[in-house]
């Protein structure tokens, strides 16, 4: 950020200001991305996942179909502030 | 470094202060708004895998027994929240595979009974509507000639076609050296040859089928003893699973289909093409044998069965284009007493879709057997999809809304409930 204050009368006011500002910016935008990261984590995951599964049930799928032959259940939800 | 900004004059300094708040303002929306994008590529995603998966695994489970080859269609609303929504409130998108499974040792194998028929089968947002997309059609009095089923193999392809041979003759010489025989019809209607079925898939093969077929033609001499002759066999129907007499036709197919039929120039260009490299076959030959035209092929009769007013595309099926009826409620609650002030705010997201099928009814579902043109009909689809915030319902609701999906047929059945 460029902020020119040369002719200001009260710099002390000013001091700092920014930087406290920046800081919690930061600390919003450093969440989102935080929390953007493990949302594309919990998409891949799944769409491994789900695919390791499809595979693993290939022999069995040859005779029979069921809607939930690739049980979704156990996978994981999505936490964003957790592990 | 979000944006330089000159203020070398200004004294006021209230002005300056949150700056960087109101960059955050700015790009936090723009984050937000990738965040979205996000969510809406991977949620599509994963809902793609799914039903990609769902319609192999539909089609792959089908008795192999059975020589069937039918088309899985699943298609879903999927509902996709947006981040840029204060309550998240998205929209619903179309997802849709379809996948369909011939297995190897089947390739030569034709229908040879309605439930064998080749089916398209849909299932849209849980409903399932199932289509033959091939049908019988059968052609009597054939003068039996080689050449003339090489052109019905080039036209309708050689695993769909099935012959009849003439039924057994009982032949007797009468005193006055009078031979007459008793011919008993061989093909008796709704599909039934009593001689059988035999397949029409190669020229070698016919032959081959014809030697051992062959008519016994069983009769008295004068001297009262049973002579037995062989005659040679004739073909007297031909069954064909055709792909324009089902419930849902390709009108590209059956024009090129009629036109190989009635232009012997046509089915030349089209029989060379389709030529193996050192094939000997004789288009020439083949495609000047003259033979039945079926009832599609008539005057008037492909502009019959894609003249429905919706029908714009001239496609059968599934039609691409959609109605999207959206409803947003929104609704604030103040309440203003002495502990303080209270407010709550409601959306509901209603999304109905209706979709249409158009199929044609000629085929007779019991015997697959189609006679001509029937009634050229719509199915529609509907169903209903529903986001509702529910604050106050914090158990069934763990993610503050919820999403009931309800498909409704035209007679009102309900179909499906799902909350998520």
């Amino acid at each position: 950020m460029v902020r020119l204050t040369t002719h200001d009368p009260r710099p002390t006011t000013q001091t700092a200001q920014a930087t406290l500002e920046i800081t919690l910016a930061l600390i919003s935008v450093l969440l989102l991305l935080l929390g953007s990261l493990k949302l594309f984590l919990w998409v891949n995951q799944r769409l491994v996942q789900r695919h390791q599964d499809y595979e693993n049930s290939r022999v069995s799928a040859g005779t029979s179909f069921s809607e939930t032959q690739v049980d979704e259940t156990a996978y994981p939800e999505l936490n964003i502030f957790g592990k | 470094m979000f944006y330089s900004r000159l203020t070398t004059h200004d004294s006021r300094l209230t002005t300056l202060t949150a700056q960087a708040l109101a960059e955050l303002a700015i790009f936090g929306s723009i984050l937000l708004m990738l965040l979205g994008v996000l969510v809406n590529y991977g949620l599509r995603y994963n809902f793609q895998q799914q039903v990609i998966q769902q319609a192999f695994r539909k089609a792959i489970a089908h008795d192999p027994a059975t020589p069937e080859s039918d088309t899985n269609l699943i298609l879903k609303d999927k509902y996709i929240p947006d981040p840029v929504n204060h309550f998240g409130v998205g929209s619903f998108v179309p997802v849709s595979a379809s996948a369909s499974v011939t297995r190897s040792y089947a390739l030569d194998a034709g229908a040879e009974s309605a439930g064998e028929l080749p089916k398209l089968i849909m299932q849209i947002n849980g409903q399932e509507q199932t289509y033959r997309t091939a049908g019988f059609r059968i052609e009597e009095n054939i003068d039996y000639d080689l050449n003339l089923i090489y052109k019905y193999q080039e036209i309708y392809g050689g695993t769909a076609l099935d012959g009849c041979k003439a039924a057994e003759q009982v032949c007797v010489y009468s005193d006055d050296g009078v031979y007459t025989c008793t011919e008993e019809a061989s093909y008796t209607g709704n599909g039934t040859c009593i001689k059988g079925w035999i397949s029409l898939l190669d020229g070698s093969a016919i032959n081959e089928d014809l030697e051992t077929l062959k008519v016994m033609t069983t009769g008295t001499d004068t001297d009262g003893n049973t002579v037995t002759e062989e005659t040679p066999v004739a073909i007297k129907a031909i069954r064909i699973v055709d792909a324009m007499a089902g419930e849902i036709v390709d009108y590209g197919g059956a024009l090129r289909q009629c036109r190989m039929i009635t232009n012997p120039a046509f089915c030349k260009q089209e029989c060379e093409k389709g030529k193996k490299y050192g094939s000997t076959k004789d288009c020439n030959t083949i495609c000047d044998s003259s033979m039945q035209a079926p009832w599609y092929c008539e005057e008037g009769k492909l502009d019959q069965l894609f003249t429905l007013e919706s029908n714009r595309y001239k496609a059968m099926g599934l039609q691409p284009d959609f109605t999207k009826d959206t409803t947003i409620s929104n609704s604030l609650e103040r309440d203003e007493d002495q502990a303080g002030i209270t407010t709550k705010e409601k959306v509901n997201y209603q999304e109905a879709t209706g979709r249409k099928v158009i199929y044609h009814d000629g085929l007779n579902p019991t015997t697959g057997i189609n006679t001509g043109l029937g009634n050229v009909k719509t199915a529609a689809l509907s169903s209903t999809a529903q986001v509702t915030t529910c604050a106050q319902d914090p158990v069934g609701c763990p993610y503050g809304y919820k999403i009931t999906y309800a498909g409704t047929e035209t007679a009102g059945e309900k179909i499906r409930t799902t909350t998520w």
